[in-house]
């Protein structure tokens, strides 16, 4: 009878897997099939691992399947763009245990550009090509330009988040590069969440390069998610233990630093300061997830960042702006010691604001920030998800280097509840 | 003791059903080939179109697979956080089946109606348990009010590899655009479901977010036949003559009347109803767009003399501001030709000379271009742009109520030498 029992044992395995299938294969073609890596490139981003005005890298992801990863480029024409008139630039490529499968990312770094050109690329394997995107260098000199920069997007990123990226590329569709202040999904190691971050961007993000920092979702349990370093090439000019978290570029006059507020926070601190020392722009913005001061009403400021970073550092340098996210709110200081600090939010899961010694907050909006550089001009807007002015303000650079901050709004109009 | 053939019964369908599971994961690696493109539960193909007034209404069109019964879609006035969700109103979707030789489908159509102008709603499609996202799309004024226009020539060839980025960079450019005019042949053969993937691709959430005027080109056409999937994807409006349903009709947005026409067929048929159409109040703009020009660009066709007997005076008699048009895969505008401005264009691959004549105040070949044309109050000004974002023409028309428009060329940069002025 034993024989027999296992017999049908296994018989029964067979119906009841052949039973569950089509439920188990439904769920998988809703939900995750849409993200599952395949040959084509998918996943196309932009960012600088080195000077925007003659180098652009470009990842990509693709199944396990390809070899021989490249990126053909060429100054855009006007015409339609001849693959065989192109460079070719091969990439780096590294498989990834994503978790529902494992996937490839390509890196492509592309050199030796010329500043202020617009370019034409694509990516894939000599047989399978994503289209061909646009990208621009930055320009040799400092020119004016503008960028956007966006809170946490980390909850509901298909659903609720996509609008806000899409109508603030609306509303600045010139913008150089998207600033992403942490948290840009809820679990960091949840391939399914970034299949959702740059789902929503699609084509968007193979066209204008992305300045992420990490948030405290992008790590786990300490440890920062695989993910990070593979899909996003950046500078590896800082130190240990954050390399491509905090580092800083230089576009357009402006010197970008984007600092890991969750790990090494006092070593940063002095190799914060040696950044500073040397910076040859005029203006310094400064990027990172948790803010020194909350305008969550159950939270407490960061002390420990404002005794290593505001305290040690940010206080013996010309720094103009201090953009962050975490708290789920939008609020932007006065000028504090200099310094203009911003929280925003992009996403959903909107918390309370508290916000007595602001000079605007708010809550239950989802925002966009349009950050313009004009010579000695910075303009700050924070938009609504619908596009709505909200908080506007000028800061006007003095020949010492300090500012005068001027406010757009009449005064209250921002403060909505 | 089980009997043997009872053991026998089991082992057999139990085999059976061990095939199948292997047969539906040999299909799923079939599957993965044709995953980009193949219809799923998930919405896709979203596109936005008017089948009625712009100011009040606003239509969506989209794509699943058949196991999609109750297709519904949301909308409410959009807000700045996300609480707009709860006041949404769902509206169930009419469905066509779509069946290609790759694979069924299943296209679903809502219509918003009672809609307020000039407003920003968000909008998601689904089945009630799987949506897509949210997305915003803004209502016309009830009132003229100045407004911009993209327009493309024939996407046609090589779409999502050459053509995305003109679709792409003209939407860039122009974040005030409120429509995406499309001067037929959108693909290269309308009956091929992967072109159309393709063209969907190439829009992306663009075309979720801005309605698509479309005309239908011979491309779109197999054998005097227009395949299903046109009606099928696009909601259009009703208002032109039987036989050519949603290929000839009629908008008004903003103070612009604007009239799409069949050029594939019945020309003859067409020309009565668009001597109504084209009698609108005084000052209104009138543009019209259709495949095939009246006055061809190459040395290798001739001029449409159909479309010159049975169109051209009826544009003549009622002032039609501007004629769009595409199908010779070079660009060519006119001055004004009894009134009206003739323009063909190319947004595609496909490029081929020019013959050079008389009637043209501008004209290039080998460019991929997109076109904004911007109406406000008694001027209309239009630019033609290279895909790299040169400019390639300019020109304006002033509109003075019972006499000739007044047409001035406007300069183009010299970088933009591929333009050959010919006047």
């Amino acid at each position: 009878m034993g024989t027999n029992r296992r017999f049908y044992r296994i018989c029964f395995s067979i119906l009841l897997l052949r039973a569950a299938l089509p439920a188990a294969a439904e769920q998988m073609a809703t939900v995750a099939e849409r993200y599952r890596p395949s040959p084509r490139p998918d996943r196309v981003i932009l960012t600088w691992p080195d000077d925007p005005r003659t180098t652009q890298a470009v990842t990509w992801r693709t199944d396990t399947t390809v070899r021989n990863a490249i990126a053909q480029v060429a100054v855009a024409a006007g015409g339609p763009i001849e693959a065989a008139r192109t460079r070719i630039i091969p990439a780096t490529s590294s498989p990834f245990d994503a978790g529902p499968w494992r996937s490839q990312y390509h890196s492509a770094v592309i050199k030796g550009l010329s500043p202020g050109t617009l370019y034409a690329y694509r990516v894939g394997d000599g047989q399978t090509w994503s289209e061909w995107f646009h990208f621009r260098t930055a320009s040799e000199d400092p020119e004016p330009f503008c960028f956007l920069y966006f809170g946490d997007v980390q909850n509901s990123i298909r659903q609720h988040g996509s609008r806000v990226i899409r109508e603030a590329f609306r509303h600045a569709a010139d913008a150089r590069f998207l600033v992403f202040a942490g948290d840009l999904v809820k679990g960091g190691v949840d391939d399914l969440l970034w299949g959702e971050f740059f789902g929503i961007g699609g084509w968007l993000y193979a066209t204008v390069p992305m300045v992420p920092t990490p948030g405290n979702t992008e790590y786990n349990n300490g440890v920062l998610t695989g993910h990070w370093r593979n899909q996003f090439t950046l500078p590896l000019n800082s130190i240990e233990q954050v390399e491509e978290t905090a580092y800083f570029i230089d576009y357009q006059g402006v010197r970008i630093v984007s600092l890991d507020s969750q790990r090494r926070l006092r070593d940063q601190g002095t190799w914060l300061n040696r950044v500073l020392k040397d910076n040859p722009n005029r203006w310094t913005i400064l990027v990172f997830h948790t803010p020194l001061f909350t305008v969550h009403p159950d939270r407490e400021d960061n002390e420990y960042l404002i005794k290593h970073w505001k305290k040690a550092v940010f206080d013996r340098h010309h720094i103009d702006l201090v953009l962050t996210g975490h708290d789920h709110s939008y609020g932007r200081s006065h000028m504090v010691d200099g310094v203009v600090y911003v929280v925003s939010v992009a996403g959903l899961d909107l918390a309370r604001a508290k916000g007595e010694t602001l000079a605007r907050y708010g809550e239950n909006a989802q925002h966009f920030q349009v950050i313009s550089i004009n010579d000695d001009r910075l303009t700050f807007e924070s938009h609504t998800a619908t596009g709505e002015l909200y908080d506007a303000f000028e800061l006007r650079k003095r020949p010492d280097g300090t500012n005068e901050l001027v406010e757009i709004l009449p005064s209250g109009t921002g403060s909505r509840r | 003791m089980m009997s043997r053939n009872l053991k026998w019964l089991f082992l057999c369908s139990a085999l059976v059903f061990a095939s199948t599971i292997c047969s539906v994961a040999q299909t799923a690696g079939q599957a993965l080939e044709r995953s980009l493109y193949a219809p799923s539960p998930l919405p896709d193909r979203i596109v936005l179109t008017w089948s009625d007034s712009p100011a009040t209404t606003q239509a969506v069109t989209w794509r699943t697979d058949a196991s999609v019964t109750r297709p519904v879609a949301q909308v409410a006035i959009a807000s700045d956080g996300p609480d707009f969700e709860h006041r949404a109103r769902t509206v169930p979707a009419t469905t066509t089946p779509q069946d290609s030789p790759q694979w069924t489908a299943r296209h679903h159509t809502v219509v918003f109606t009672t809609l307020a102008p000039d407003t920003l709603y968000a909008y998601r499609v689904g089945d009630g348990t799987r949506w897509s996202e949210w997305f915003h799309f803004r209502t016309a004024s009830s009132q003229p009010k100045p407004f911009s226009f993209l327009y493309f020539g024939d996407v046609q060839n090589d779409i999502l590899q050459q053509g995305s980025r003109v679709i792409r960079e003209a939407f860039r450019r122009n974040r005030e655009a409120s429509f995406l005019v499309f001067a037929g042949d959108l693909v290269d053969s309308g009956s091929d479901d992967t072109l159309w993937a393709e063209f969907f691709e190439a829009g992306s959430w663009i075309v979720s977010m801005l309605p698509v005027v479309p005309a239908a080109g011979n491309h779109e056409y197999t054998d005097k036949t227009l395949p299903p999937c046109w009606r099928a994807q696009f909601a259009l409006p009703l208002n032109g003559i039987a036989g050519l349903e949603e290929t000839s009709y009629y908008l008004d947005y903003q103070g612009a009347r604007i009239v799409v026409l069949n050029s594939v067929r019945m020309h003859d048929e067409q020309a009565a109803w668009l001597d109504r159409v084209l009698e609108c109040p005084i000052g209104t703009w009138k543009v019209v767009i259709f495949h095939h020009p009246l006055f061809t660009l190459r040395a290798d066709r001739t001029d449409n003399s159909s479309l010159i007997k049975h169109w051209k005076p009826l544009f003549e008699k009622h002032r039609v501001d501007l004629v769009l048009t595409g199908h010779d895969h070079a660009y060519a505008r006119s001055g004004l030709i009894g009134g009206t401005v003739y323009v063909s264009s190319v947004a595609g691959a496909k490029q081929r000379p020019v013959k050079r004549q008389a009637w043209m105040a501008r004209s290039g070949e080998g460019v991929q271009l997109y076109q904004v044309v911007r109406i406000a109050d008694n001027l209309l000004s239009y630019e033609s742009w290279t895909a790299a974002g040169d400019l390639f023409d300019a020109f304006e028309l002033r509109k003075t109520p019972g006499k000739q428009n007044v047409l001035r060329n406007l300069p183009i940069p010299r970088r933009s030498s591929a333009a050959t002025q010919t006047r």
